[in-house]
């Protein structure tokens, strides 16, 4: 079975994007696939951030990776791009901090690698 | 070892796309894959040389460009159009890259396992 890595490059602002990458997630865990990682790089790292506090009619960004983790998707900030912007890493929620040199590898290894952005 | 290429389409100013491809390209190297990178379009600025962001309070990583050649990253390409649509030549640029014209860029893009677009 093809083994997957994807890549978020947009903010969560991006909703279609955010719904994009995690229809696609969830289309290849139902196919039997592998998803090696969900890596946040670019703008995607401020899906890590800890200040979300989302009206209930908005679409709930936090609950999605939730289900994702819940499955056991390794999901991985990019320690790299997250101090470049100043973004906090102390408390990350799903997210793994992890460095490039980590994607690198798993990129290398996996039969496809999916940008979505 | 796999081939990995790293597409810029972006301007140098452009948030911090071409710090981020620089990372992604400089990263690939470093685990011992054979990256290259791909200038089009408004990226080709960003191997210009005599560029001075500091004046305008932004760090300077035209310097970490040039590191490329230190780190032995050697597939460093751009495509010949969009040099010519800058009024830019082979002299202008920071640090030696192959130009490409459209059918080999495709012939590049072709030999890839991975492509990216940052």
């Amino acid at each position: 079975m093809p083994r997957f890595v994807l890549s978020l490059h947009t903010p969560p602002s991006d909703h279609d994007t955010t719904q994009r990458l995690v229809s696609f997630a969830q289309a290849c865990l139902a196919q039997g696939h592998t998803i090696d990682a969900i890596f946040l790089y670019q703008q995607g790292i401020y899906h890590a951030s800890n200040n979300f506090d989302l009206p209930s009619d908005e679409l709930q960004i936090t609950d999605l990776w939730q289900q994702l983790a819940d499955q056991n998707i390794n999901l991985m900030l990019c320690v790299t791009a997250a101090e470049k912007r100043g973004l906090a890493i102390k408390n990350t929620s799903v997210f793994a901090v992890a460095g490039l040199a980590e994607f690198a590898m798993l990129a290398s290894d996996a039969d496809k690698w999916i940008q979505f952005k | 070892m796999i081939n990995v290429l790293v597409i810029s389409q972006s301007s140098p100013f452009d948030d911090l796309n071409i710090r981020d491809a620089l990372d992604m390209t400089l990263i690939f190297a470093a685990v011992d894959q054979n990256v290259s990178w791909l200038f089009s379009g408004p990226a080709v600025l960003a191997l210009k040389k005599h560029q001075q962001p500091n004046s305008i309070g932004i760090k300077d990583f035209f310097k970490n460009i040039k590191t490329l050649e230190i780190y032995d990253v050697e597939n460093i390409y751009v495509c010949e159009k969009s040099l010519f649509d800058y009024g830019l030549n082979k002299h202008d640029l920071l640090i030696a890259a192959q130009t490409l014209n459209f059918s080999e860029q495709q012939t590049l893009i072709k030999n890839q396992k991975h492509v990216v677009n940052i």
